[in-house]
């Protein structure tokens, strides 16, 4: 079956794309708006900058991948050539591994398409302790149906896979909260391979929407070229170098791009952007840059049922359970979420080796895993983490856990339990080096109290990267204003998921689309007035 | 370097323990001692046909490999040596695509395993690498695992992991883990 390739079609028509690694000279790019990074905030300002008629050049340090380079459903291809470090990116001591696109689309490219809008007590939070001006659910709202309409973002309205069902029917029995989630897919196959990159083009991340939209108004891509370092003078950036990397995007050519550009969009996600503003040793008077990075630190269950689950395959995402997310004591909450089960991905977080893990690789098929995500950045104790630099100017993400997020991910380790008790599961075992599988709900409990709560020995990972410049009007402890504007520099903006004060409780990509909707549409005026006068 | 040889520089058990759990310290010190001992792979080349991967660190890759697939690994010899090379061949992909802070950390890991004194007291393995079985392997990780030090515990994780994923991702594995691969009519349909 021919799945159309947009992009050897888009070539066929014109589109600007360039392949920085075959470069051989040095070049001067100009542009109205340069873009660093093409995911879920430089891909939705690209189609704005560009549609006011403004003319765009977008920076991405990975490389091209469309349609027709998924057909293989093969993990170790994707998870090596679509994410940041292979996959392989970390917390500065190895305790919580970052999984974090890297190509064109960013990590729209491979995210599990969960698609919902800023909780409200977070941007509640936002504005009371940042000054986050204008952003309140109801002036939000918009924003977050525009995008959802351009994403094509509804409830799955299909039947969730049973990986998903398990977390449904869990608290069902228990009378707890859960809902059906909202995807970003237009014509869905329900392959289950969301992680890996759509073969079929149904997933509607910024590679099949924006980016055509804005390379369509004559927005030029240059992929394999990552930002080194933005000049700064006189309350303005002057120039950006960007290092032409090879062809596996590991290493630079020695290829020097110099652009020059009116206005610097920065968007290549909270580890990078924050990394290249210390890096360029940007103005930061208060000591803001790459303070309060969250994660969602999250934790996981697994469960062995005598019913196949296969994990595996059906949509990754498709229900959430909110009800720990905002505990009446005002303590730090979860939420609650199923990941796939490919074997690659579920033998990484199983942390055993030999016989042990292939007697739990045996049983994939008849297992469920549920995630927590915890709310990390609203409390005094969970300030989330700082990205630093290195010597030789790399991104390092230091990030420590406290106890109340200790207590937290415990608590979670209980109720992930007993919902997959309620949902008939024949054992359960927290994801926790000491942990064994549990035949029961008492024997879970008393366990999981005696779990020494550390780093390496709780199994952690994220794939949620929020805050290291935080967006707000308190230039005490914001980095960008309201809109994204940079406090000190007049010609930057920041338009990634490094913009948030804190962690958003909820997965970031359409919090993402409606900011930086917001934020772009007020840049392209302040940038095109002429534009908006004849819109 | 002679597997029996101990620098002078050498930590005892009980110097090493006294590190305390989790000092961040602790692999900048250990891998200084390992650095003074000449043991350090750090400007080493690659191996002929690899990234990053130093000759030196073959054997033991393909033992991490071996170790925790463990009854996995299929039992044609044949197919089992395919595996741990292919096995191999990922973790090289994998570590040269880590970014320079990590890939310093791997470093001194590596180093520090390929140190008789710290194979021994903190591995638990007398052999080196280019005699040791699987089980030996898991003898590391089990003393890795089992260790009162988080930095330890760590070095578990992340050996852990990386054996897994350069394994479990193989479709020689596939039928051991019940897996069918992705859903058939959809690969034909994509390929048609």
């Amino acid at each position: 079956m021919a799945i159309n390739d947009l992009y050897t079609d888009g070539l066929a028509k014109g589109w600007k794309i360039r392949d920085a690694s075959t470069l051989t000279n040095d070049e001067t790019l100009e542009a109205d708006v340069v873009i660093v990074g093409s995911g879920a905030g430089g891909g939705t300002a690209a189609e704005i900058l560009s549609a006011a008629g403004l003319s765009v050049l977008m920076l991405e340090e990975g490389g091209l991948y469309t349609s027709r380079d998924f057909k293989a459903l093969d993990e170790f291809s994707s998870y090596s050539k679509l994410y940041q470090e292979a996959a392989g990116r970390a917390t500065s001591d190895g305790a919580i591994p970052i999984l974090q696109g890297r190509a064109v689309g960013g990590t729209t490219l491979v995210n599990w398409t969960t698609s919902i809008r800023t909780p409200k007590p977070t941007l509640e939070y936002w504005a009371r302790d940042f000054g986050l001006k204008g952003s309140a659910a109801d002036e939000m709202a918009p924003w977050f149906a525009k995008m959802e309409e351009r994403l094509g973002i509804a409830p799955w309205a299909a039947e969730p896979n049973a990986n998903n069902a398990v977390l449904r029917d869990g608290c069902d029995k228990l009378g707890l909260h859960w809902k059906t989630i909202p995807r970003n897919v237009r014509g869905c196959w329900n392959l289950g391979y969301c992680g890996l990159g759509c073969p079929v083009n149904a997933k509607q991340s910024m590679l099949v929407t924006t980016i055509p939209a804005a390379l369509d108004r004559g927005m030029t891509l240059v992929h394999h070229a990552r930002a080194d370092r933005l000049q700064f003078a006189g309350g303005r950036v002057n120039g950006l170098t960007v290092q032409a990397l090879d062809a596996d995007t590991r290493h630079p050519t020695g290829i020097t791009l110099n652009v020059r550009a009116k206005h610097y969009v920065l968007a290549g996600g909270a580890i990078n952007t924050p990394a290249l503003l210390l890096r360029s040793k940007a103005p930061d008077p208060h000591q803001r840059i790459g303070q309060r990075t969250c994660v969602h630190p999250v934790n996981a269950s697994l469960a062995v049922f005598d019913r196949e689950i296969d994990g595996f395959h059906g949509a990754p995402q498709s229900i959430y359970s909110d009800h720990f997310l905002w505990p009446e004591d005002g303590g730090i909450g979860y939420k609650l979420e199923v990941p796939p089960l490919q074997p690659m991905l579920a033998s990484s977080v199983l942390a055993r080796y030999g016989d042990a893990l292939a007697q739990d690789m045996a049983q994939l098929p008849n297992t469920n895993v549920l995630i927590a995500l915890m709310r990390d950045g609203f409390h005094e104790q969970s300030a989330g983490g700082r990205v630093r630099i290195d010597d030789s100017g790399q991104p390092v993400f230091d990030y420590d856990v406290h106890e109340p997020l200790w207590n937290a991910l415990r608590h979670a380790f209980v109720q992930m339990a007993e919902i997959q008790f309620a949902a008939g599961a024949k054992s359960v075992r927290p994801a926790h080096i000491d942990a064994e599988p549990y035949a029961s709900m008492d024997e879970a409990r008393a366990a999981i109290a005696a779990l020494p709560m550390r780093k390496h020995r709780a199994g952690l990972v994220t794939a949620h990267l929020m805050g290291g410049c935080a967006m707000g009007e308190d230039r005490q402890r914001c980095v960008i204003d309201s809109r994204g504007r940079h406090h000190e520099t007049e010609n930057l903006s920041i338009f990634d998921g490094s913009m948030f004060p804190s962690s958003i409780g909820a997965n970031p990509q359409l919090t993402i689309y409606g900011f930086v909707s917001r934020n772009a549409t007020a840049l392209a005026e302040a940038l095109a007035p002429a534009a908006k006068a004849a819109a | 370097m002679s597997p029996d040889w101990a620098p002078a520089t050498a930590l005892d058990r009980r110097g090493f323990l006294k590190l305390g759990a989790g000092s961040a310290a602790a692999f900048t010190l250990l891998g200084a001692s390992v650095q003074l001992a000449g043991c350090s792979q750090q400007a080493a080349p690659a191996a002929a046909g690899f990234r990053w991967l130093t000759a030196a660190d073959l054997p033991f890759a393909r033992l991490l490999v071996a170790g925790v697939a463990g009854s996995a690994l299929p039992a044609d010899p044949a197919i089992a040596d395919a595996a741990l090379e292919e096995g191999a061949r990922r973790i090289d992909i994998c570590l040269d695509a880590l970014d320079a802070p990590a890939q310093k950390e791997v470093r001194k890991l590596f180093d520090l395993l390929q140190w008789a004194p710290f194979r021994r007291f903190a591995g638990g393995v007398a052999k080196p690498w280019t005699e040791a079985t699987a089980a030996d392997m898991q003898t590391l990780l089990a003393n890795l695992s089992a260790s009162r030090l988080g930095l330890l515990n760590g070095a578990f994780r992340a050996l852990a992991k990386i054996g897994s994923v350069v394994f479990w991702s193989q479709p020689v594995a596939y039928p051991l883990a019940r897996y069918p691969g992705p859903p058939a009519w959809a690969v034909a349909a994509l390929n048609a």
